[in-house]
């Protein structure tokens, strides 16, 4: 078996050709408003007393306007990302910034917030290492598009593996896997060098397996994938695989946006995001970041994180402004998933900070949601201190932006437009 | 003629007199029980490993941590507690014959150790089953037993592993088991692994300054466990110290050792054995084909 023949046996197992699933080529696109959507769940638990109201100075500077320095206690825990320049015009002058937002459930776990923000629902019994039972914003997308929206055009990035690759698609009957997301988890190809891997033999079995482990997917979980690619797709998809493989993620020293090493999980996570945008100028993408969670444990290591996720939102939105095809036909939504508790936990760090817990507090119910995009369609610089907006009602705004809201069933979309961003 | 077969004749006595004289030093025992019966590695099957050990939680991320037997049991029993309650009310996460002492117990059994609804397993809204609690709790009443049965030693009589340094040189690769180890001339512990995408490793064990002076009069073995079926593969080499330095290293052989995959490691000291952990989210590097140091 040559090379090229291997890995379109291998690639089979995990991106398998098809048809178009939708059954609509017919459908009228008319409404659509925008030709892209890029969801960035700024998510670990993002506390608003630390972003927002910048309690321990602005940790946030492209995305907030102010210059309030940090608090000198934890300072030296800081690994200062580069500051924006003297005439960068911060996020919440280019777009509306919902200040009162709400996650509106005391489930403040991690995976079943994503959840919620991703197929629009509170109640979807979300169950870690099983499928989801109700339809993603990508099935919905890619079932009621009316376009030829093949899994290319919709990503799932996710920035860690465990329960998290689930998330590109439900098992629910009328959705599936058919109508899924393509799902990268990038941190995994910095363990693996494709090139070296072994794809002959004995160990083709195994390095199956390994590919599609290091993916994100749980092989032992789930044996079929179900992802539907076309023949040509899959060639591109392993091109690029290998690209970020050797390229970027086997090169110790790589720069990720002027970081280097100080570059953490959610800085090459939104890297990886920024170069899917670039490669493949998908229609819906969503990506996450959450190692402000770090803040169970080192609150000082969580306002660390914190600032580098600001700059990593910054960068992809840089990013896709840098794209002719993308720069004013996009809008992007970033969101936590919740927040953290009102009171501090009981661990200390190294510079005398208390941890913060998320247990379904009140304030672990508070976060924002900023919405960028073109300035025909977003507002800009609009602050809405209200109370408006929750986390379910992303998926509709998602559906309205990309014209394919009516299509979908009621019972599927349980909040609202969220109208207040858009002219 | 005559010549030649005496001369192939003295080249195969001699042989077999080197083979004779080689003695592995390694040295297998019987298993004692297998580990798949302990009742740790139940708690580990059952409820550790699919509850706990989950992306974002105690994968490595935050203590204890889950991700193996090992490091299961090491970050539980007798560890100290990182997150106490607001009392302050505990000091180990584990103490052997006392589930009202250990913080294990009540995280999984109290609704609100800090906060309101912060029961262990997070993920899990209904909490573990009457069943599940009664498995760990029958487990600490019962000493708290590793997966070989032992009971472990009082906190701080053995001496303590202050620091294993794993370095490695490839930005590649974030597993990799050794699977065969043995010894060069110098006393040093060469191994091999299944992965391939690590150049080297290198493994110092450093015990405690504080303990040195008791350690030395100790004698000191390093036991391996091996393979995958738990089929309780076990090897001891002796070790002992660098002179005038803390640094344990194995004592001299050329015996290959294959121990299948690397599950365990401890040292046993005067009949009484501890274990010690790996930095969290780190295994034992090292490169196929290639041999790889591990000093000791």
């Amino acid at each position: 078996m040559d090379r090229r023949s291997f890995i379109a046996n291998v690639t089979k197992g995990i991106i398998v050709p098809t048809i178009l699933p939708s059954g609509i080529l017919c459908a009228k696109t008319s409404e659509r408003k925008v030709k892209h959507v890029v969801f960035c769940l700024f998510a670990g638990g993002i506390r608003n007393f630390e972003s927002l109201h910048k309690s321990e100075g602005n940790l946030m500077p492209y995305m907030l306007l102010g210059n309030e320095s940090i608090s000198t206690d934890i300072t030296e825990g800081i690994e200062f990302v580069p500051s924006p320049h003297s005439n960068y015009k911060q996020l919440e002058k280019q777009g509306t910034l919902f200040k009162e937002f709400r996650y509106k459930s005391d489930e403040t776990i991690h995976y079943s917030g994503h959840a919620v923000s991703i197929t629009g629902n509170y109640k979807g019994n979300f169950q870690i290492m099983k499928p989801l039972a109700v339809p993603t914003v990508f099935e919905m997308f890619r079932k009621h598009s009316g376009t030829d929206s093949t899994a290319l055009k919709s990503w799932w990035i996710t920035d860690q593996a465990g329960p998290f690759p689930y998330l590109n698609h439900s098992n629910h009957p009328e959705y599936g896997p058919l109508y899924g997301a393509n799902m990268l988890h990038p941190l995994s190809l910095q363990s693996i060098d494709l090139n070296k891997l072994n794809f002959f033999g004995d160990e083709t079995i195994k390095n199956i397996r390994a590919i599609k482990e290091k993916l994100g997917y749980n092989a032992s979980a789930t044996e079929t994938l179900g992802i539907i690619n076309s023949e040509e797709e899959r060639y591109k998809l392993e091109a690029f695989i290998y690209q970020l493989s050797n390229n970027i993620f086997s090169k110790r020293d790589y720069n990720f946006w002027g970081l280097g090493k100080k570059a953490n999980e959610d800085i090459i996570t939104m890297y990886t995001a920024a170069e899917v945008l670039k490669k493949f100028q998908p229609e819906l993408l969503v990506v996450n970041m959450q190692h402000s969670d770090i803040g169970h444990s080192n609150f000082t290591q969580m306002c660390n994180n914190l600032q580098k996720a600001d700059y990593a939102l910054a960068q992809l939105w840089n990013t896709i402004q840098s794209i002719p095809s993308m720069k004013d036909d996009t809008v992007l939504i970033a969101a936590p998933e919740f927040g953290r508790n009102l009171n501090s936990s009981t661990v200390r760090d190294k510079y005398g900070r208390l941890s913060v817990d998320h247990t379904g507090d009140e304030n672990s119910q508070k976060i924002f949601c900023l919405i960028l995009g073109p300035d025909n369609l977003v507002k800009k610089g609009n602050i809405i201190n209200d109370v408006v907006g929750e986390s379910i009602d992303i998926v509709p705004t998602i559906a309205e932006l990309l014209g394919f809201r009516s299509r979908v069933p009621k019972q599927f979309l349980h909040g609202r437009v969220l109208n207040e961003a858009f002219n | 003629m005559i010549l030649r077969f005496k001369l192939w004749f003295l080249i195969i006595a001699f042989t077999i007199f080197i083979l004779s004289e080689i003695k592995p030093i390694a040295k297998e025992k019987e298993p004692d029980l297998s580990l798949k019966e302990s009742q740790f590695f139940k708690i580990y099957e059952k409820i550790f490993q699919p509850s706990c050990a989950i992306a974002g939680c105690h994968n490595g991320e935050f203590e204890p941590n889950f991700t193996s037997l090992q490091s299961s049991y090491n970050t539980l029993v007798y560890h100290p507690v990182i997150k106490n309650n607001r009392k302050d009310a505990f000091k180990y996460r584990v103490v052997p014959g006392d589930t009202a002492a250990s913080v294990l117990f009540e995280r999984i059994t109290n609704c609100c150790f800090v906060d309101v609804n912060d029961r262990m397993p997070f993920y899990d809204k209904d909490g573990l089953s009457q069943e599940e609690i009664s498995l760990i709790a029958d487990w600490i009443k019962n000493g708290a037993k590793d997966i070989f049965g032992d009971s472990p030693s009082a906190q701080f009589v053995l001496p303590k592993i202050e620091q294993i340094q794993i370095s490695k040189k490839s930005k590649l690769g974030e597993i990799g088991v050794v699977t065969e180890m043995f010894y060069n001339e110098l006393g040093e512990v060469l191994a091999q692994s299944i992965d391939k995408n690590v150049d080297s490793i290198l493994v110092n064990i450093n015990i405690h300054q504080n303990q040195m002076e008791d350690s030395q009069d100790h004698q000191y073995f390093l036991q391996l466990y091996g393979d995958k079926d738990y089929s309780h593969q076990r090897y001891e080499l002796p070790l002992t110290f660098i002179p005038n330095t803390m640094i344990l290293k194995a004592a001299l052989s050329g015996e290959i050792i294959n121990v299948g995959e690397l599950l365990y490691l401890r040292i046993e000291v005067k009949g009484k054995k501890t274990n010690f952990s790996f930095p969290s989210k780190t295994t034992l590097y090292s490169l196929r084909n290639k041999w790889v140091i591990i000093k000791l």
